[in-house]
Order: C-alpha cells, then structure tokens, then sequence
C-alpha cells in the first residue's frame, strides 16, 4: 500500500509539474505571437504615416513646380493681353476680372502647397516651422499664440521626427479652436543633448482625461499614433473647464540621425 | 506515533482556521470561481470539530463521515463546475451526474456500508472523481489563460490533486485499516501529513489571490 501511496503521489506530481512547464511553453508562445503582431501593427502604422507624408510631399512639389508655374505663365500672358486690351473697354474688363480669378488661384495653390508641406519645415527645421505657423494664426485669427524656444545643447534630429511634431502641433492647435474654444496657446520647444521637449498649453474648456482613454478622437489617435511611431513619450493634463496641456518629451536615439534630409 | 498524528492533525486544522479567516477576510464567497471552495472548507471545520468533540466523547463519528462524503461531493462538484460550465458536455450533464453520484452515496449508507462502517466505497468513488476533476483542469487550464486568478485555481488544483491520489489508496483500504495495530496508524499518520500539505497549498493559493487581487484592483 505504502508503495501504492508513492506511486500515486510521484504520478500526481510529475502531472502538475508536467502541465506547469507546458503551459509555460504554451504562454510564452502566445507571448511571442503577440509581440509579433504588436511589432507588425506598428510597422503597418509606421508605413501609414510615411506614405501618407511621401504623398503631401509629392502632391506639394507637383502643386508648386508644376500647378505653379502654369499658373505664373497664365499671369504673364494676362499681363501681355492687358497692355493690349486697353482699346477695348469690355476686354479689358474681363482681363481684369481673369486676373483677379488667377491671383486667387495662385495664392490658394501656394497656401495648400504650403499646408501639405511648409517649406520652412522643409529647409529651416521644426523651430522655424512652428513659429510660421503660429505667426500664420495670429495674422489670420484672434487667437493669441505664444511660441518660445529654448535651446542649449540641441542635436540635429531627423526630418521624420519633425515632420511628426510638426503634424502633432498643428492637430493640437485644430483642435484647441474648434473643440476647446480656446482663445490663448503656448507652445515651448526645448532642446538639450539628451532630449527634446514640447510643452503644449491652451485655456480651453479642458476634458475629463478618463473619457478620453475610453473614446479617442481620430484627432487624438493620429497624435497617440505619431507619438508611438517616433517612440516619444507623452503625458496629457486636462481638466473640464481648467484648459489642456501635453508635454511631448523625445530622448535623442543613440546613434546620431544623419544629416541629410 | 499518536502525538505525531495529533499534532500534525491539529497543525493542519490550526490552517484550515486561518484559511477560513483569510477567505472571509479576501471575500472569497464574492468571486464565483472560488466561492464553493470557501464554503467547502468551512463545511471540512464544522465537521471536524464535531468529529473531535464526539471523539473526545468516546462516540463513534463515522456517520459524519458519510455526510462530510456527500457534502464534499456536491460542493467539489458545484467548484469544478464554475470552471467547466463553458463546456457544453458538462453544463448539459452536470446535474444528472451530481443526483445519480448522490444516489449512489446515500445507497451505499443505507444498504452496502452503514454509517457505523468506514464507507471505502464512496469515499473511493469520489475520490477518483475528484482527481479527474483536477486532471480535466490542468487539461483545459491553457483555455483560461487568461483568466487573471488562474494561478490562485492551479494551486487549488494542485492541492486537490496531491492530496486525493496520496489519500486514495489509505481510504480504500480504511476499514483494514481500522482493525490493524496501533503501529499501522502510519498510514493515517500520511494521511494527516497529506492533508496538512493540502491546507498549506490553499494558504498559499489564498496568498497569491491576495497579491492578484492587489495588482488588477
């Protein structure tokens, strides 16, 4: 019996142990699987983003070099037609009204060329770029919008990461106006040798920051999606009534980005 | 080897008091999944202090026996089934099964094995059920993954299954063992030993529900 007893015990032993290590297995596995599909969605989302840039980039180049310079011939020729227009009165007119419909044209070709793409962004970096922008509001709006930047040791980071924040500020401040009802922004951009930072602020009317993980916003979930694809970290603050904040911090990676843009 | 027994005995029952303190205290009866398990352990109190009492009595307290089997059953039963009702064999079944194991019970107290006797047969019968009860767990056990208490039910299961296949053989043979010497009281000795693992195991189920319930809350 004593044996029996033995037996029995080392059977049911050697079960748990057996299963214990199997299901081990098995998570670590479904751990895997997960990771996997994690690092696919994120590679989906990354490719997402950068087609969709690579697309403004293109649509904006087409626009200015090709749109553009059509349009500056029609306005050369209409210029022509108008010296020898003066004859006739009613042609005259009728140039003068093409000319007015070009200049139009033009200048909302270079605005969505410039809105697909800033130039400054392009050529002078994400501090010249945003200062445009908040310059570009407070010309046409109310809105009283303060950008300050403070940098120390600041290290040259790569145009996608521009791009990004770039894309993130103007959501922000989309969406300042038209749900926060805000009527004052600051922006701050910070740059040392380790990190850069971006502090965002509106008086706007603020949200609870709960209902906000539970219903994101396509806005909201663009930012969160830009802010994973250049694995900067983010902390929000808002209250209803009391305004919104984010900061926006990106560690510099180890290696130096290259130059070239 | 009667002090060892006793003390063993009285270690074991000692943490099946604190056990019980702890479940009350970690609202166990509240989590459908460990509620008949609570309740099983207070019912394995009540009867064991009856059980000393008429034996302090010099009382025969087998009958408890009989009824501690039929408890056990329907309580170890109506756990397991919290964790298998997703199975459609099962949840159509369980109630059949459950009536026609207690039919068997109660024919076996009233007919076979009196409740004067050890009653090996039903305590084998349930035994064995029980051991399939945790052998079909850690079968499944890779469908509730994800369940956040399944290492609290593992442990569970893990006691549940040392201490059935360890006590299986002592208890089929507990009738022999009854008229043997007093030197063959190492068996129950094993028993108590058994039994005092099992409560250990469930003190430490209680203490990783404990720490489960601290990170998901």
């Amino acid at each position: 019996m004593t044996i029996g007893i033995l037996i029995m015990l080392s059977l049911a032993l050697a079960f748990i142990v057996f299963f214990n290590r199997s299901q081990r297995k098995i998570l670590a596995e479904q751990m895997r699987m997960q990771q996997l599909r994690l690092e696919h969605q994120e590679a989906l989302l990354y490719n997402n983003i950068k087609t969709q840039e690579e697309e403004r980039k293109r649509i904006a180049k087409d626009l200015h070099d090709e749109v553009g310079s059509k349009l500056n011939i029609i306005h050369l020729n209409l210029h022509r037609l108008k010296k020898n227009a003066a004859a006739s009165p009613l042609l005259e007119e009728t140039v003068s009204d093409i000319f007015g419909a070009i200049n139009d044209t033009i200048n909302t070709t270079r605005r969505i060329s410039h809105d697909l793409l800033p130039p400054t962004l392009e050529n002078f970096g994400l501090a010249d770029a945003i200062k445009e922008l908040c310059d570009s509001y407070q010309r046409t709006s109310a809105l009283d919008l303060q950008f300050d930047h403070v940098q120390s040791e600041g290290r040259p980071i790569e145009k996608m990461v521009e791009v990004n924040l770039f894309r993130i500020i103007q959501e922000l401040i989309s969406n300042s106006i038209k749900h926060g009802h805000a009527s004052q922004i600051n922006i701050r951009l910070l740059a040392n040798n380790k990190e850069l930072r971006l502090e965002y602020q509106d008086n706007g009317q603020g949200f609870d920051p709960n209902q906000l993980k539970k219903n994101t916003g396509l806005g909201m979930q663009n930012i969160e999606s830009r802010l994973q694809m250049i694995q900067a970290q983010h902390s929000i603050d808002s209250q209803p009534g009391a305004g919104f904040s984010l900061s926006i911090k990106y560690p510099y990676p180890n290696d130096p980005p290259s130059l070239s843009r | 080897m009667k002090s060892w027994q006793f003390l063993i005995t009285s270690s074991s029952e000692f943490i099946l008091l604190i056990n019980i303190v702890l479940s009350l205290v970690h609202r166990w009866k509240d989590w459908p999944l460990l509620k008949y398990f609570s309740w099983l352990l207070f019912f394995s109190l009540i009867v064991q202090v009856i059980a000393k009492i008429m034996w302090l009595q010099r009382m025969n307290n087998l009958p408890l026996l009989h009824l501690y089997t039929l408890g056990e059953f329907v309580l170890m039963s109506l756990f397991y089934h919290q964790m298998f009702k997703q199975n459609l064999i099962w949840a159509k079944n369980i109630r059949w099964f459950i009536a026609i194991v207690m039919a068997l019970i109660l024919t076996n107290s009233i007919f076979f094995q009196p409740i004067t006797v050890f009653n090996t047969n039903t305590k084998t019968l349930t035994q064995v059920i029980y051991i399939a009860y945790a052998v079909g767990f850690f079968l499944n056990a890779t469908h509730h993954q994800t369940e956040s208490y399944q290492n609290v039910l593992k442990t569970i299961n893990s006691a549940i299954l040392l201490y059935y296949t360890g006590s299986l053989f002592i208890f089929m043979f507990g009738n022999v063992l009854l008229g043997l010497e007093q030197r063959h009281n190492l068996f129950w000795v094993a028993n108590a030993l058994l039994y005092l693992i099992f409560q250990l195991l469930v003190f430490t189920a209680i203490w990783q529900f404990r720490q489960t319930k601290s990170t998901y809350s």
